[in-house]
């Protein structure tokens, strides 16, 4: 039971991970319709930038690095979207392309800023609870806090702001949002800004409990992305019960099933999901005529 | 319905106000296509005068225009003695224009509230500004005030009709532009809009409404303005047996080489 309960512990960790980043996807796919490939660099910079901070500049004060990496890496995500995309995307250049040519760019930035594999900027906090045995490290608890603070505060930004609710104006009904006069590409950078920060904080408040290697923000953002997809892209109702979904799925399989195989088992799971639901939604499907999904349309076709 | 304003209508042209809005030589188009042709055209206050003409004619580029969003390229708008091209669209909805877009151009899934909150604060009312918008659209439309705290999608059509010329009304505007708004309404609810439309223009604003539905529409109006091919071809009173001839029947038959 409390080998279960541990394992839990970790599963709340990551799907706070998973769920910070999954807003930032969803930020950006709903501000600037496009998906953002190069969230995963914005992610693992919050984590090298705070090394970086604490190791060559000897700030080690969170509350001072936080707002430092949030503004930091929001400036690049700023210049990314208002510099890079936008231009590009207006000369008929599709922001995917853009996006992957951003994740290259910033992989390398990461590359040269990191002083190996491996990076583990220092805890906040050092020491643990231990509630019935179970070990919760402060830094976790700092990590489910962060989750839970910038998600309740996005909604509320979303809810009670001006700003907010003119941002889901324009991506409930972009041309109306344009009669109106609304500024929707001002809010794309707004969004694609605010999506890399709280991408960075992200990573910012976990890698100090494991440590984060250079190169595994995609891996994150792929992971997340799964978290949001699952229960629709764009939509930030469902993103809490999907990153409890993936990290869930993920960490009870490399528990009690197979650590080296959990990533792959739960990709695997993401693949049929998401093909279950391009079949549903759109009725096309990519597969042989022998694989397909039989639909009533297409069994009466085949009678 | 109105004999008066029937009569101000009568004129083809009416002669320059110092509060009409006035079209002169308007010139737009998209790339390299030019939809309006020096399409020029005056309407008074009171006036409510009904914009006809074949898809493609130029009627709804016309609206987006004179609103501010497809740029002009050459030819003027004046509300008063104020020029409005070149201003961006909040600076035209605070100066007087109202806009009631195709298809309604609500946000479905934020509330009636939101959707009034949300234009308020792009025609940059202030705070006070903006509430008080919002009562003078609750007050035009009661049944928008018991229904604030509801999704726009969850109202029937013609409730959702209200909330676009109730957040129309925000910045009490001089002009009201409406654009098919007869589009997805039942008969008896379209009968209530044209209705609002008069309602409005004796008030003493400027209604400028675009619709298909023509023969309906002109039983309330002044006047009658038919376009086609980005030209005012007939300008005159909303006679309807003075209408109901060649121009517009040959406008609605004949062309749409602009899609």
């Amino acid at each position: 039971m409390i080998d279960f309960l541990q394992t839990t512990e970790g599963i709340i960790t990551a799907a706070s991970v998973y769920l910070l980043v999954g807003l930032s996807w969803n930020l950006v796919f709903n501000a600037c319709g496009y998906l953002n490939l190069a969230l995963g660099q914005y992610y693992i910079l919050g984590a090298i930038f705070s090394y970086k901070l604490e190791s060559s500049w000897g700030i080690h004060s969170p509350f001072l690095l936080a707002p430092m990496i949030a503004i930091s890496v929001g400036f690049l995500g700023f210049i990314s979207e208002r510099f890079m995309l936008r231009p590009l995307k207006d000369r008929g250049l599709s922001p995917l392309i853009v996006t992957i040519g951003i994740n290259l760019m910033l992989l390398q930035l990461a590359k040269s800023l990191s002083p190996g594999l491996v990076i583990r900027p220092d805890t906040f906090v050092n020491g643990q609870i231990s509630p019935g045995g179970v070990h919760i490290a402060y830094q976790e608890l700092i990590v489910w806090g962060t989750a839970i603070v910038l998600t309740a505060a996005l909604f509320l930004f979303f809810r009670r702001t001006d700003l907010g609710r003119s941002m889901r104006a324009s991506v409930d009904n972009r041309r109306a949002a344009d009669t109106l006069g609304l500024k929707v590409a001002t809010y794309a950078t707004v969004a694609f800004t605010v999506s890399a920060a709280i991408a960075a904080i992200a990573a910012f408040v976990v890698a100090p409990t494991q440590g984060s290697a250079y190169n595994s923000g995609d891996l994150i953002a792929i992971k997340a992305f799964m978290a949001v997809s699952i229960v629709g892209i764009g939509r930030n109702g469902g993103a809490v019960f999907g990153a409890l979904l993936v990290a869930g799925a993920q960490g009870y399989i490399a528990r009690y099933v197979n650590a080296d195989v959990s990533d792959i088992i739960v990709l695997i799971g993401f693949l049929v999901v998401l093909y279950v639901y391009v079949v549903r939604s759109s009725g096309d499907t990519l597969l042989p005529r022998w694989l397909r999904v039989r639909k009533p349309s297409t069994a009466v076709e085949a009678t | 319905m109105s004999e008066t304003a029937a009569m101000n209508g009568s004129a083809p042209k009416v002669a320059t106000t110092d509060i009409g809005l006035e079209v002169q030589a308007l010139v737009a188009g998209y790339g390299e296509l030019t939809v309006l042709r020096e399409v020029s055209f005056a309407v008074a206050p009171g006036q409510l005068a009904v914009l006809a003409g074949p898809n493609g004619a130029g009627k709804s580029t016309l609206l987006a225009t004179i609103m501010g969003t497809v740029k002009p390229r050459g030819g003027s708008v004046k509300l008063g003695a104020e020029e409005l091209l070149g201003k961006p669209v909040w600076e035209r909805t605070k100066l007087g224009l109202g806009l009631v877009p195709e298809g309604r151009g609500l946000f479905p899934s934020l509330t009636v509230w939101e959707n009034l909150r949300v234009a308020a604060k792009a025609a940059r009312l202030r705070g006070d500004e903006a509430e008080e918008g919002i009562e003078r659209a609750v007050q035009a439309f009661p049944i928008i005030g018991e229904r604030l705290t509801q999704k726009v999608a969850s109202l029937s059509g013609g409730e959702q009709q209200m909330v676009a010329v109730g957040r129309a009304l925000l910045t009490d505007p001089r002009v009201m532009l409406l654009d098919e708004p007869s589009m997805g309404l039942a008969p008896i609810i379209w009968r209530q809009v044209l209705e609002t439309c008069r309602t409005l223009a004796d008030e003493g604003r400027i209604v400028l409404l675009v619709e298909q539905r023509v023969m309906e529409a002109l039983e309330p109006a002044d006047r009658c303005i038919v376009m086609q091919q980005g030209r005012v071809v007939r300008d005159g009173p909303a006679d309807s047996t003075a209408v109901s001839l060649p121009e517009l029947a040959s406008s609605y038959f004949d062309s749409g080489s602009q899609g």
